[in-house]
């Protein structure tokens, strides 16, 4: 090879300067290697409104090295951020038939070019969800607008995954708009979040038939408000626990795992504690009465 | 595939054939056949079963790394070594589905790393942790004075330590191995 590593690092450069692209070129992603009998390139650009151009210009460099015997291999990406994640309704396939899956509406952003994905989700990776979220007893409109919620909050981990990948193994959203998310995705989804789910299922215990009273009676005593979840959330640390498994991390205060979880998570985990609460004051009118000062 | 080509007859036949049919071109390129997410080519079976052997190898060596809490210096040096080439085995693993000269470049720990690198990228966890686990493995394997200078003699220290790495690089094991084990 006549050229060094650094040398085609530097005519890229030169190349994307020139274009006035290397200022959306983010350098931390971005990376050059030598791969012995070729080099590589991963360019990656913080707007993906540069793709194209940035494409073609790594291409054409490719074409301009071959000249000289050296094989150039490139990855062009973007980073993209999720803006927002909506429920559609049932899935159609290109024949207008209902498909076995949810449709949610990804939208993506890349510095000023944003972008649309679709993606179903299959039933079964849905009915997963509700029963390791333990939604069935939620079947009003509202609590139904609630699951959605929920799903749709497993769709933006399943993308954010997907987007995190980089080198050969990157996710074009823009060739490929279409996702599925089936079981398995959803179990690996679910597998990530580990201070959610110990949270979630503590909300859960709480409110089994079996121990509502007691959790009731204790929030009772710690003169907790069960409309103010900042005053319920120690007392649900009562709940936490379970199989203890070798090299396990412990959780004993639901207060520093409600720290752990991102701002939406702690929005959904809160939605989840009072829609057991309107499950409850439907279905055991005794506790409320007995609750009362407790369940306003 | 079979999809992508309907949509592109589908879209054809209707007369757009603007943005969408070059994307289907540059999805067709062989330089990316091999390439994103969910794209998989099927694989010899003989492939298949060297894959398989492989991960078997990798799932092993990371079974048997072990840290006891009595356990002694050349236990933890072993049990280090053995997790680099957990990685080392399921790293080939995966790359033997999609780079046909992967069995050569084994033969190389660095052209090893950056294969990987390329696949996943440079700010990866997965790439940095197999670096990490390379340094230390010559370390355990090569440097005679490396408990004394690292913890100062301090075993206990050591096996901290040793119980974070495995902990944290497990997960990233598994992830290797499971991506992996797609193209069974």
């Amino acid at each position: 090879m006549n050229l060094t590593l650094n040398q085609v690092e530097e005519l890229i450069e030169r190349h994307l300067r020139a274009a006035g692209i290397w200022d959306s070129v983010n350098k931390a992603h971005s990376q050059f290697l030598d791969m012995q009998d070729e080099m590589f390139v991963e360019i990656v650009l913080d707007d993906a409104t540069h793709l194209e151009d940035t494409d073609k210009i790594v291409r054409n460099t490719a074409e301009e090295l071959k000249a000289q015997d050296i094989t150039l291999d490139s990855v062009v990406r973007a980073l993209w951020e999720i803006l927002d994640v909506s429920f559609v309704g049932p899935s159609r396939s290109a024949d207008g038939g209902i498909r076995a899956a949810y449709l949610y509406d990804v939208t993506l952003k890349s510095g000023s070019r944003q972008h649309h994905v679709a993606v179903d989700v299959f039933w079964g990776a849905v009915e997963f969800l509700k029963q390791k979220r333990g939604l069935g007893k939620l079947t009003s409109k509202r609590m139904r607008d609630f699951q959605n919620e929920v799903v749709a909050k497993a769709v933006w981990s399943f993308v954010q995954d997907q987007l995190s990948l980089g080198g050969t193994s990157y996710w074009d959203p823009l060739l490929h708009s279409q996702r599925e998310m089936n079981d398995a995705a959803m179990l690996f989804v679910f597998g990530q979040s580990t201070a959610l789910n110990e949270l979630w299922q503590a909300v859960s215990d709480a409110f089994e038939p079996s121990i509502v009273d007691s959790f009731l009676k204790s929030l009772s005593v710690s003169k907790a408000k069960i409309q103010d979840f900042k005053t319920v959330l120690p007392e649900l640390s009562n709940m936490l626990g379970g199989a203890y498994r070798r090299g396990a991390t412990f959780s004993t205060s639901a207060t520093e795992l409600f720290q752990k979880l991102d701002r939406s998570e702690q929005e959904l985990l809160k939605k989840y504690f009072y829609a057991r609460i309107e499950v409850l004051k439907a279905e055991s009118p005794e506790l409320v009465h007995k609750f009362s000062r407790l369940i306003v | 595939m079979i999809n992508c080509c309907s949509r592109f007859l589908l879209h054809a036949t209707k007369g757009v054939r603007n943005r969408f049919s070059i994307r289907c071109r540059r999805a067709f390129s062989p330089r990316l056949l091999h390439r994103g997410v969910g794209q998989r080519v099927p694989l010899s079976s003989q492939l298949k079963d060297e894959i398989a052997e492989r991960l078997r190898l990798a799932l092993g060596l990371m079974e048997t790394a072990e840290i006891s809490s009595t356990c002694s210096e050349y236990e933890l040096r072993n049990c280090l070594s053995r997790l680099y080439y957990a990685f080392f085995h399921a790293s080939i693993a995966l790359l033997s589905a999609s780079e046909p000269d992967i069995e050569q470049v084994s033969r190389n720990h660095g052209a090893l790393h950056a294969r990987l690198q390329r696949k996943f990228g440079k700010t990866v966890l997965i790439t940095r942790v197999m670096r990490e686990l390379y340094d230390l493995r010559k370390q355990c394997d090569y440097e005679t004075s490396m408990f004394r200078t690292k913890y100062g003699g301090n075993i206990e220290a050591g096996r901290r330590d040793a119980v974070l790495i495995l902990k944290r690089a497990k997960t990233q094991f598994y992830f290797l191995y499971h991506e992996a084990r797609k193209n069974l």
